[in-house]
This record gives structure tokens, C-alpha cells and sequence, in this order.
């Protein structure tokens, strides 16, 4: 339609307004971006613990560990695990995660059910069904892989390729203040390789437990925490998954006022730039009146200008984000442009465009465009 | 084709300001009419022509277009009717300047979701030996040639009625009567025009002349 014309004649006479609010609608695009990405990252990481966490769940680190190391006792780390272990009570289900370095790989085996639930994103394929399905670096091509082990060839399915901006599940440090980020080690490196438990079985003697791990005690709840809490440091789940809220909160906390602040900002931009182009096209508005377009037509006409100044926007922020991942921006590290943040993007030009439309709206509203053509053009 | 009943026009009612533009307006014009509206400054002519090409709203009374009552008629069917029955031309032309002359006269095909919007308004401009002009920005255009578009603009989408509201008040005499007879030949064609004009010799050439005075109709001869 060769109204869209119209629409870019308007923007062009105002070219430094225009640069100004497509600068305050990147930045505000950005911080949802940002903002997006927090919550994302938190659900991502929350996945395969979520369910745990609000059972009988406690975080046990083996503090003393490296304790017995320096006093040179030989021990390894998964007899240090057995130790603790041994006294416990009752039914009880251990969650840990399992590693080794061979001559080419570095292999990381967490339980199963932990394996099927985790949601670290992937550029390519997918985590797999079968007993030996894994996941791994681009390094490392997809399709059956034989690991050559001690004990043996160890046979792997490559099903999926993790991205760039992924996370090694490992409980390698405790704090009472700890989060479910501090179960994951933020980084990349080659050659990684994330699968099950059923897939190392019969070669678990080749792997390292890490320092900490999950528990989940099905009865003598109270005894066994007591006693492993004599041995090793102790969180609890609740506490745990509160602590992880709590982080998610500040997370929100720190961006919501600059958020509110720059919607405000926008808000009031995009109502004066779209009540200056209303005032600007009043007479062509007239014109379209005079050849049959209705009011809500001239408005859709008006709603043309306004919207192209959010889409542009919009790929400026993508833009932004693209150029700072090429040249390596910390800033950028984890940023992923998702369907919801894309979502998000949406819904804000739509709000967006709804605020500005209502002051020509309520110009136009009970009156005639033809007082429009009265005005000088 | 058009009947009005007893038309009142009050602009800003119930404020300070309030101004009756028409009072007791009741008018019938046959198809195929050629009618001059005359009347001092300030009488009322435009406000008229505002409400029968529907641009404007009346306060009071009944209007018939072609037998349907348009108050019965919601916004979006007005504006329908606007951009196939009615064709309007304006004293300042009332062209889109950073437009093509091709492009204003394709504007009013949009509403009635034309095809071949284009060769449609080019053959127009041919018609009226402007398709020279098609590529012109508007603001390059001569009074007479805009006001050419402006025509061509009016009658692309075969209105019936024709709407003129001083279409020679910014030309010289001889463009002015070029204009006017082209208008003319559009009412042989069978189109109903109405034109508002303050030259008394034009409106003499016209079948009918609507005299109206301070808002009221005066005379019908």
C-alpha cells in the first residue's frame, strides 16, 4: 500500500527524534533481553533438580575431604563418599555427578533421572533416549563413539551438540548461601561429553565423584542428616531452593527499576513522536479522508509510522547483541535470543503502539478529518 | 439522488462558541444535475458540500443518498460510499505534495480495493491529457495541472457524483475555464456535479444555482 510511503516521508523529516526514541527502544529491549535471559537461565538450571529440591533433599559436601588428603591419607574421592555413607539408615537415593579425562575426552556422567530432565541448550539434536545416548562440545561429531578406557572401549551415542554458552554439571563448592547455578560449572570447553549413568555402567571405577553432591533420604531423615552433618557439610533442600529464589529476586530487583524507568521514558517518547507526526500529516490525513479512507483507516495509516520505529529497533538491539558475541563481549556471554524473548519483544511494540495511538485516537474521535484540509499543509 | 431533509450544522454545541453554519436545509437534486452553489462568504456553501460528499457530520435532519438513509450507515460504509459514489474537488486542490500526481490519483482505489489500480489511474490521466505528469512529484505541478490531477483523482473510481468546491478560486481565467469544461463534459457523461464558485459567469452556465444565505437556502433556480 503506498500509504507506507507516507509513513517513512513523516519519519524522514524527523530524523534526530527519531534516532533518539529508536535509541530508547533499543536500550529498553536490551534490559528485556537481559532480563529474559536471567529467568531463563534460572529455569534451564532449575530443570532437572527442580523436582528433588522439594523432596527430602539435602546438598552434602565432603568438606573433609580435603582435609584427610593433606593429613596423606590415601583416599579417593569416592571411597572418601563411601565413608560418609556407610552408617545411613533406610532407603536413599544418592545424586551425583561423575567424571574423567581421557587421552581425548573429558567425560561427565550424571544419574539418569537427572540426565532425562536436564535442558542445557543445545545447537543440534537432542539428548537422546537410549541407555547410551550423551551429549557433547561441537568438537565432537555426532553419531556412536567409542572412548577408549582402561577397562575398556566405553560405546556412546552422540545425539545432540551443546552450544557455546553451556554449563558442566558439578557440585564443586558449598556456602549456605549456595543457588542451584552453584551445581554447574559456567563454561565451555572442547572435547566435553555429558551422558548417564547406564551408559558408564561397568566402567564406573574409571571416574571421580565431585567434592559435593545431592541425597534424598526416603525415611530416618533426622538421624542421617545428623550424622552425615558430623561429617560433612549439610544444606538442606528447602533451604536450597529458597536461597535460589532469593537469588532470582535480586536478579529481578537490579533490573526492574531501570526497566520501569526506560518503559516510562519510551512511553513518554513515543506519545509525543506519534502526536508531532499526527500534527504533521493532518493535512494529508484530510486528503485520505476526502478520498474515502475511514478514521480507523487514516489511524491504521498513522499506526504504520509509529510501529516501524519499534521494528527497527528491534533489530538494531539484535544487532547490537550479534556484534558484541563476534567480538568476544563479555557483556554478551550468555545472551541468547529466544522465542521468548522474541515474544516479549512483541508484545512490548504492540503495548507500545497501543499507548501511542490513543492521543490521535481521541483527537479524532467525534470529529471530522475535514477540518484537517482547513489547515495549511 | 440526493435528498436533504430540514439539515442543521452547529459546530461546538452546547459550548460558548457554538455557530450554526446551516439551518432548515431541505434540498433534492436529480442525477445528471449540473448546479451552481452560490452564496456570500461565510454562508454555509462548503459546510453543504461537507455533507452531502459525507465528509462532515449534520446535527439535525435526513439525508437520502440514492434512497438510503446515511445516518443509518456506520463510518466505515460512509467512508465505502465516499470513494465510490463521490468525487471531490477542492479550491487548494487538496493533493498529497510529496506524492506522485500518479499516486494521489490512485489514493481513493484503496478504499474500494480496485484492481489494476495503476493502469486504472493511468488511463484516467490520459483522459484528461495529464499522463505526462504521472511521475511529477505534485509540487512541481502548475495550478492548472494539479487541479488536473485533482480531477482525475476525483473521477477514477466512476463516482456519480461530482463535488466541486471553487475549483477555479486559485486559476487564472483561461485554466479556469478548462477546468469548468471539464467538468462539463463529466455531466454530459452523467455524472451529477455540484460546484461551489463565487464567479457569477460560471455559475450562469450551470443548469440549477443553489443561492444559500447565512446558512439557510435562499433560492433554487
Amino acid at each position: 500500500m503506498n500509504t507506507l510511503k507516507l509513513a517513512f516521508i513523516s519519519l524522514g523529516k524527523k530524523i534526530l527524534i527519531l534516532v533518539l526514541i529508536i535509541l530508547e527502544l533499543t536500550a529498553l529491549f536490551m534490559t528485556e533481553i537481559y532480563m529474559i535471559n536471567a529467568l531463563e537461565e534460572r529455569s534451564i538450571l532449575n530443570a532437572p533438580y527442580s523436582k528433588l529440591l522439594n523432596e527430602n533433599c539435602f546438598v552434602v559436601y565432603d568438606s573433609k575431604y580435603i582435609q584427610k588428603i593433606m593429613e596423606n591419607q590415601k583416599l579417593t574421592m569416592t571411597e572418601s563418599h563411601n565413608e560418609l555413607l556407610k552408617d545411613l539408615k533406610g532407603d536413599y537415593q544418592v545424586y551425583d555427578t561423575m567424571h574423567v579425562n581421557t587421552d581425548l575426552y573429558h567425560i561427565v556422567s550424571v544419574n539418569d533421572d537427572i540426565y532425562k530432565a536436564l535442558k542445557l541448550p543445545l545447537s543440534s539434536g537432542s539428548y537422546g533416549t537410549e541407555k547410551n545416548s550423551a551429549v557433547a562440545s561441537k568438537t565432537v561429531p555426532k553419531g556412536n563413539l567409542a572412548v577408549q578406557t582402561a577397562d575398556g572401549s566405553l560405546e556412546l551415542n552422540i545425539c545432540g551438540t551443546l552450544t557455546e554458552n553451556t554449563y558442566i554439571p558439578s557440585t564443586s563448592s558449598y556456602n549456605i548461601d549456595m543457588t542451584i547455578n552453584d551445581l554447574y560449572f559456567p563454561t565451555y570447553i572442547d572435547n566435553l561429553i555429558i551422558t548417564n549413568r547406564s551408559a558408564i555402567k561397568g566402567f564406573e571405577d574409571q571416574f571421580t565423584c565431585n567434592i559435593g553432591f545431592l541425597i534424598v533420604f526416603k525415611s530416618d531423615i533426622e538421624e542421617n542428616v545428623n550424622l552425615l552433618k558430623s561429617k560433612a557439610d549439610v544444606l538442606d533442600g528447602p533451604t536450597f531452593a529458597e536461597n535460589t529464589r532469593k537469588a532470582l529476586n535480586d536478579d529481578l530487583r537490579n533490573f526492574l527499576p531501570l526497566l520501569c524507568c526506560l518503559i516510562l521514558i519510551v512511553i513518554i517518547g513515543i506519545v509525543c513522536v506519534s502526536l508531532t507526526i499526527f500534527n504533521e500529516n493532518r493535512y494529508s490525513n484530510g486528503v485520505l479522508w476526502l478520498c474515502g479512507y475511514s478514521k480507523a483507516r487514516i489511524l491504521a495509516v498513522h499506526a504504520q509510522s509509529i510501529i516501524i520505529l519499534p521494528i527497527i529497533s528491534l533489530i538494531v538491539s539484535a544487532l547490537a547483541i550479534l556484534i558484541f558475541k563476534l567480538i568476544n563481549s563479555e557483556f554478551v556471554t550468555n545472551i541468547r535470543f529466544t522465542l521468548p524473548c522474541f515474544a516479549s519483544a512483541l508484545i512490548t511494540c504492540f503495548f507500545l503502539l497501543i499507548v501511542s495511538m490513543a492521543v490521535p485516537m481521541i483527537k479524532t474521535a467525534g470529529k471530522s478529518p475535514v477540518e484537517y484540509l482547513g489547515r495549511s499543509k | 439522488m440526493i435528498e436533504l431533509k430540514n439539515i442543521r450544522k452547529v459546530y461546538n454545541p452546547k459550548k460558548r462558541n457554538q455557530f450554526t453554519a446551516l439551518q432548515d436545509i431541505t434540498l433534492s437534486i436529480d442525477k445528471g444535475t449540473f448546479a451552481a452553489v452560490v452564496g456570500e462568504s461565510g454562508s454555509g456553501k462548503s459546510t453543504l458540500l461537507h455533507i452531502i460528499g459525507l465528509l462532515d457530520y449534520f446535527t439535525e435532519g435526513e439525508y437520502l443518498l440514492d434512497g438510503c438513509n446515511v445516518m443509518e450507515k456506520s463510518d466505515s460504509s460512509l467512508a465505502k460510499l465516499r470513494a465510490k459514489e463521490i468525487g471531490f474537488i477542492k479550491q487548494d486542490f487538496a493533493l498529497i505534495e510529496n506524492y506522485s500526481a500518479l499516486d494521489n490519483v490512485m489514493l481513493p482505489l484503496y478504499p474500494v480495493k480496485a484492481g489494476n489500480k495503476r493502469s486504472k489511474a493511468v488511463n484516467i490521466m490520459e483522459m484528461l491529457g495529464i499522463a505526462n505528469l504521472a511521475d511529477k512529484q505534485v509540487s512541481q505541478l502548475s495550478g492548472g495541472e494539479k487541479q488536473r490531477v485533482a480531477i482525475a483523482r476525483a473521477i477514477v473510481t466512476s463516482p456519480k457524483i461530482i463535488l466541486a468546491d471553487e475549483p477555479t478560486g486559485s486559476l487564472d481565467s483561461k485554466t479556469g475555464n478548462d477546468i469548468f469544461n471539464i467538468l462539463s463534459e463529466l455531466n454530459k457523461s452523467g455524472m451529477t456535479v455540484l460546484m461551489v464558485t463565487h464567479d457569477n459567469n460560471l455559475a450562469r452556465k450551470c443548469e440549477k444555482i443553489i443561492t444559500i444565505k447565512d446558512g439557510r437556502l435562499s433560492s433554487v433556480t
